[in-house]
Parts: C-alpha cells; sequence; structure tokens
C-alpha cells in the first residue's frame, strides 16, 4: 500500500512538474536577436542586456546571438530565404534599403511607444525611413575624421594638423622623407569601404554620389578634381605603397605602428590605439577640405523582421536597448557617435578631444544613398578606382564606367 | 521506411515469378534504397532548387517570383566581370594543376626511393594537407604583407629591395602568388595518388629491364611514366575539379580584386548571391559551373570505371 502510495506520489508530482515546465516555457515569448560584433565587447554586452531584461520582463524571453560583421550578411540572406530568420537582427544600414524591398523587414513606427521616436537625433532616424515607413532603429553612428601622428606631423616642420587638401598634400611629402618607412597619407584601395576612403574627398570637393538629375555623379567634374586629388598623393609616392593592396585595417595597422603620418577614420580606431598603439601620441580633426567641409556617415541598422510572430516583445526590447543609460554604456564600450538627443549633451562625448571631432562634424555629414542596388554600384566604382589608383585608367574613362554602370543599375529598377 | 513497404508487393510479386538469384538482388536493392533515396534527396534536391532557382527571378531573399526563362543566363553571360571570372578560372586551374602536377611528379618519385628518413619526408610532404585551406590562406595573406609580412622582412635581412614591397597590390603579382599557394595545398593529395601508383609497379620490370641494360632514365621513361599515366589522369581530373571550385585562398588573400582581376567563378558567383542579393544570377553561374564540372566528372568517372574494367579481365 505504502508502496503504491509512494509510486503515486512520484507519478503525480513528475506530471506536476513536466506540466509547470511546458506551461512556463509555453507562456514566454522568445524573442531570437542577432547581433554583429563591433568589437569582442559587443556580444557579451547584449547578452548582459537581455539577462537584465529577462530578469525584469518575466513573460519574454530574449536569447542574443552574435556574429562577426563579414558572416552577417551571407547568414542573415540564407536564413530569410530558409525561413529561420531571428526575430531581431542587426545590419548594415545600405543593406537594410535591399531586404525592406524585398518584404524581409517589419515596419516599426505604429509598434513604437510614443514619444519613443522622438528620443533619436532625427538625422539618424531619418536614415531608417524610406517611401513613409521606419524600417529599424540606429544602432551605431560614426562620422570619420582626420587622424593624424602628432610626432611625425612635428618631425617634419608642421605646427598644425593641415585642414586643406593643398596642406595635407605638403605634410604628407614632408612626412613621407622622414624615413623609408614612414608614410605621409594613408590612401585606401581594398576592400569594405573602399568607395568610402573616395566619398571624402569627393565630398569636400563640392561632389555627389547623385548628381541633380537624378543620375550617377560619379563622373561629374568635382568627381575627377576630386580623384586627381588623391592621384597627386599616389604619384608623389606620399602614401603607403600599394594602395590598391591596402585595405582600412592595413592602414589602420600602419598608423597604430606609428608608421603612416595621416589616415582617415572613424572612431573605432580609438579603441585599436587603445590596445595596440599606446605609445602614439595622435589627434583627431576635421578632414581636409577644398570646396566644402563634409565627413562620411555611416549608421547601422537594428530591425525586426517580418518573419517574427513576437513583434510588440521584440520592439519592448528595442526600446529598452535604446534607454539613455543603456545607450550611453554602449557609446563609450565601442566609441560611436550618440544618436539619442539626451547621449549628446554628455561631458564623455563633449569634453573627449578624441571624441569631440566626430559630434562636431555630425551636421556636415554626408551618407551614402539607400538604393537597393547600392552594394553593386559601390563594387563596380571600387573596381574602377583601383584601375585609375593603379594607373591603368585615367579618372575620366575609369570615373565614366563607373558612372555608366551606376546609371544602368538606376535605369534597372 | 515508406521505400521499403511500397516495393514490397514487387518483392513478392517477383518472387513468384523467378529464382533465387534474381530475389536476391532484389533483395539487396531493397536494402540499399533506404541510402539510396537519402542520397537521392540530400544531392539531388539543392541541384534541382539551383536550377529552378536559374530561370526564375528571385528576390534577394530567397523569395521565387516569375518564369524567367534564360533571362538570367543572358545576364550573366553578358557581364563582363562575368567573361573575365571565366577566363581567369581556366588561367588559375591549368596554372595550379599543371603546377600541381610538375612538382608532384619528382617529389613522388624521390619518396618513392628507399632512403634514411622516409617516413618523415612523407610526412611533411603531407603536412599541409592537415591545415585547413583557409587558415593557410590567411597565415599566407600576412606573410606577404607589405610592411609587416615575413617575406619580405626575409628579403630585406637578405638584402633584397623587398622593403615595404606591396605583393597583393598588383593584381598580377596577387594572381600569381594565389597559383602558388593553389598548388601548394594540391602537392599532397597529388603526391599521395601518384605514390600509390608507383608502389603499384612491380620491381620485377624495373629489374627485368635493367638486366637488358635499361639506365635509370630509360626505366623511368618507358616504365615508369606510361604505368603512371593512369594515375596521373585521375589526379589531374580530380584536381581540377577541387581546384576550379577553390574558395578560400582568393577570397581571403584578395577577394577578387584588385577590379576583380583574381576574381574566379566561385568568388564571383558568392559576390553576385551574398553580397548584391541577385540569386537568380548566382544561381545561373551555379548551374553554368555545374555543366562545366560535370564534364570532368564524367571523364573521372570513364577512367575510373576503364581500369576497373582492364582491371577485371
Amino acid at each position: 500500500m505504502a508502496k503504491r502510495l509512494l509510486g503515486a506520489l512520484i507519478f503525480g508530482s513528475a506530471v506536476a512538474m513536466a506540466a509547470l515546465q511546458t506551461t512556463s516555457t509555453w507562456a514566454k515569448d522568445v524573442v531570437r536577436v542577432r547581433v554583429a560584433e563591433y568589437s569582442t565587447k559587443t556580444g557579451p554586452f547584449f547578452q548582459g542586456l537581455a539577462e537584465k531584461f529577462n530578469a525584469a520582463n518575466p513573460d519574454i524571453e530574449v536569447k542574443v546571438e552574435h556574429l562577426p560583421w563579414p558572416e552577417m550578411q551571407q547568414q542573415l540572406v540564407s536564413d530569410i530565404s530558409a525561413g529561420t530568420a531571428p526575430d531581431i537582427s542587426h545590419m548594415a544600414t545600405r543593406w537594410m534599403a535591399g531586404f525592406a524591398k524585398d518584404g524581409a523587414l517589419a515596419p516599426i513606427e505604429s509598434l513604437m511607444s510614443p514619444g519613443f521616436a522622438d528620443t533619436f537625433v532625427p538625422t539618424y532616424l531619418d536614415l531608417q525611413k524610406q517611401e513613409g515607413h521606419t524600417w529599424g532603429l540606429p544602432i551605431a553612428a560614426s562620422a570619420r575624421g582626420m587622424f593624424y601622428n602628432k610626432k611625425l606631423l612635428e618631425k617634419a616642420g608642421i605646427t598644425n594638423p593641415p585642414k586643406t587638401w593643398d596642406e595635407a598634400f605638403e605634410a604628407a611629402k614632408k612626412i613621407d622623407a622622414l624615413g623609408d618607412d614612414i608614410y605621409g597619407m594613408g590612401m585606401q584601395g581594398k576592400d569594405l569601404d573602399t568607395e568610402g576612403y573616395w566619398f571624402y574627398s569627393l565630398w569636400t570637393h563640392g561632389g555627389a554620389i547623385i548628381g541633380p538629375d537624378g543620375k550617377s555623379g560619379f563622373a561629374s567634374p568635382e568627381a575627377v578634381a576630386a580623384t586627381r586629388n588623391y592621384l597627386r598623393f599616389i604619384e608623389a609616392k606620399a602614401t603607403q605603397p600599394g594602395v590598391t593592396g591596402s585595405s582600412r585595417e592595413d592602414l589602420q595597422n600602419l598608423f597604430a605602428a606609428g608608421k603612416l603620418g595621416i589616415v582617415l577614420s572613424g572612431p573605432w580606431l580609438n579603441a585599436q590605439m587603445a590596445e595596440q598603439g599606446k605609445d602614439i601620441d595622435y589627434g583627431i580633426s576635421q578632414i581636409p577640405i577644398s570646396t566644402a567641409s563634409a565627413t562620411y556617415g555611416v549608421t547601422d541598422t537594428i530591425s525586426i523582421l517580418e518573419t517574427s510572430k513576437v513583434k510588440p516583445q521584440a520592439m519592448k526590447f528595442l526600446e529598452y536597448i535604446f534607454s539613455k543609460e543603456n545607450r550611453l554604456e554602449f557609446g563609450k564600450l565601442e566609441g560611436f557617435v550618440p544618436v539619442l538627443k539626451s547621449e549628446s549633451t554628455e561631458p564623455f562625448f563633449t569634453d573627449n578631444p578624441k571624441m569631440a571631432v566626430f559630434l562636431e562634424m555630425g551636421p556636415v555629414a554626408k551618407f551614402a544613398p539607400l538604393f537597393p542596388r547600392w552594394e553593386e554600384m559601390a563594387d563596380g566604382l571600387k573596381s574602377e578606382l583601383a584601375k585609375i589608383y593603379a594607373g591603368e585608367a585615367t579618372p575620366e574613362a575609369g570615373l565614366q564606367a563607373a558612372a555608366e554602370k551606376m546609371n544602368a543599375l538606376l535605369a534597372e529598377k | 521506411m515508406s521505400a521499403i513497404d511500397s516495393s514490397t508487393p514487387i518483392r513478392t510479386a517477383r518472387l513468384r515469378r523467378s529464382g533465387t538469384a534474381q530475389s536476391n538482388s532484389l533483395f539487396a536493392l531493397i536494402l540499399v534504397a533506404p541510402c539510396l533515396l537519402l542520397s537521392v534527396t540530400v544531392i539531388g534536391y539543392p541541384i534541382f532548387d539551383v536550377i529552378r532557382m536559374s530561370v526564375f527571378d528571385v528576390s534577394r531573399i530567397g523569395v521565387v517570383r516569375e518564369f524567367a526563362g534564360f533571362g538570367n543566363f543572358i545576364k550573366t553571360f553578358s557581364d563582363p566581370v562575368f567573361v573575365q571570372a571565366c577566363w581567369q578560372t581556366l588561367v588559375w586551374t591549368v596554372a595550379v594543376v599543371g603546377g600541381t602536377m610538375l612538382v608532384s611528379i619528382p617529389i613522388a618519385l624521390i619518396l618513392n626511393e628507399e632512403f634514411y628518413g622516409r617516413t618523415i619526408a612523407r610526412t611533411i610532404v603531407l603536412l599541409p594537407w592537415a591545415i585547413s585551406l583557409a587558415m593557410t590562406a590567411v597565415v599566407w595573406r600576412y606573410v606577404v604583407n607589405g610592411d609587416f609580412g615575413t617575406l619580405n622582412m626575409t628579403l630585406s635581412a637578405l638584402g633584397l629591395p623587398f622593403d615595404g614591397y606591396p605583393w597583393l597590390a598588383d593584381a598580377r603579382m596577387a594572381f600569381t602568388l594565389e597559383i602558388l599557394v593553389g598548388i601548394l595545398v594540391s602537392v599532397p593529395f597529388t603526391v599521395t595518388i601518384l605514390l600509390g601508383g608507383l608502389t603499384s609497379i612491380p620491381d620485377t620490370l624495373y629489374e627485368a629491364s635493367a638486366m637488358d641494360g635499361a639506365r635509370a632514365l630509360h626505366s623511368l621513361r618507358y616504365i615508369t611514366m606510361p604505368l603512371l599515366w593512369p594515375f596521373m589522369q585521375i589526379a589531374i581530373v580530380l584536381n581540377v575539379i577541387y581546384v576550379f571550385n577553390s574558395f578560400p585562398i582568393i577570397w581571403i588573400m584578395t577577394n577578387g580584386g584588385p577590379s576583380n582581376r583574381t576574381d574566379i567563378l566561385i568568388t564571383y558567383i558568392y559576390k553576385q548571391a551574398f553580397a548584391f542579393g541577385k540569386l537568380g544570377n548566382a544561381a545561373a553561374g551555379s548551374v553554368i559551373m555545374f555543366a562545366m564540372l560535370l564534364v570532368f566528372a564524367v571523364i573521372y568517372l570513364y577512367l575510373t570505371k576503364a581500369r576497373g574494367a582492364r582491371d577485371d579481365v
């Protein structure tokens, strides 16, 4: 009798526990979040946020997965087409247009709490909007500036960091003359963001990616002048050798090793310098100008996917990420420009000489256009730029080819 | 499961009609049916899907829209970068496979001789095989780095003017280096096949020819080479298939640049699919590649089948 009772008791409690287990998992809405890594700290940061969020919201369970940037695009494309996409995904803003057009993303304007949209710096949130919908939130924003090695400038007899391209050219020549393995100005000709490096010159020469006629501005007289500006550095050998073999990382590594006088880059270089270039005394100032002041602004986006079955819960987590304190912590960790109005006044950004210039340049920041076929247009430009930098094509002919490719892609839409 | 169930009625019907030999082979067929079905599904479905995508308009997220006929193929062939990549694939395959054969034959001949420390030498030759292709490519990318690479460091230490020489900046130099790395990683596999071939040549042939007064060069030319030829054929065909498809070396070292001058078909297709979101074009490119590789696969099957038949006799 006692045995039977014990058996029943065990059975009963097992059933009860199983029931409890299933109800608790059933009751929880699982939100899968995928973030790309800016550094080794990105993944743990979002995992920490998810834990805090889960503790405060017992009915939601946020699961964070993190991937390296180079794998993001391919993984996202594969997952969406296989129907296994996460609920929330991080992406480059320039991919967003294509995903939104193909119906992979959910518009979030109706999911946001009232007043939430107003907490953002309008420039950055506006970039996430297309055809009347908001397709995501600006998870990271950066402007670019001119990094210069103070010691090399001083050795070359230059007192103030160059403000114009002509000054930069003279400075680069003098720095380059300092030694065989010291180079004047870094010039990018390979891989990610090669076109971005060219935009600095394009925009500061008054050029534009899209001309007033709505067609490509790659072959405009300003664009040719901008390209000639870079070519004179290359022809005078005032850059690192082998421009077409140098990626953004290559230039940053040279700068961190104290071999490069000037390089144009973004706030993330501060983080690299803190680790690898501790003994390098460097300053950051505005991108040299010719006719106009400008910089390249880039944002990354975090979106909710159309296939998500837990969109309101996903939005709740996004709003949690974009609270002032969480954003501030993220900004300090990764060194990005503030995207919330409340963040912009924080002393961390305004009083920090290594961050202030990126804030100052915010108002003159220009952005790459949000065309679904932009990646292909940029790739065509990149390919022609490599030919021009290598001396295999004239700026006119190369840029004309890039513009024609872009116009053909624009006409295809 | 379902495969067995559905074939059971046939089996019983056949059993009634014929003898044991037939029922034995039928039973064997039933036993392999699940595996066969699995293989057809796993191998066949992706091929079917790629062919389907190649004749449809496909969105970047894989939604198959309207039928496009040969539209994707026409677009692919009219892209000058595709044509350029085709030529470069040809150069890449011929150079890597040719180079591999030229390097591997002497190595295999040497390793086939008895000498002190042969096992160690064989292990060293096979070692690159043990390292992943991607890792090898990453290492070589660092080695040839202009400012921090060990290659330039070594050359400068020898007094040669290579300080800061940018190896990957020039397309021709970059492609040559990639081909050399390609040869390096293909040698172990090829040497293994050739060594197998060399071991299968009976020593008596050499002894007999030596008695007839043949010198080493003669026996190499008239005995070793002809008897090694079938193995060389297989090594060539298999290498063509592997090298033609090889992605990591080029992707990691140059990403197909500068100016697409080191792009081969597989890197071109990857960019079409995952950077530009043109899955239809990528599928069309894949079908073209598949057709080219199929030719080599058939040649391989023909070669191995011919050999098998000869062995049977």
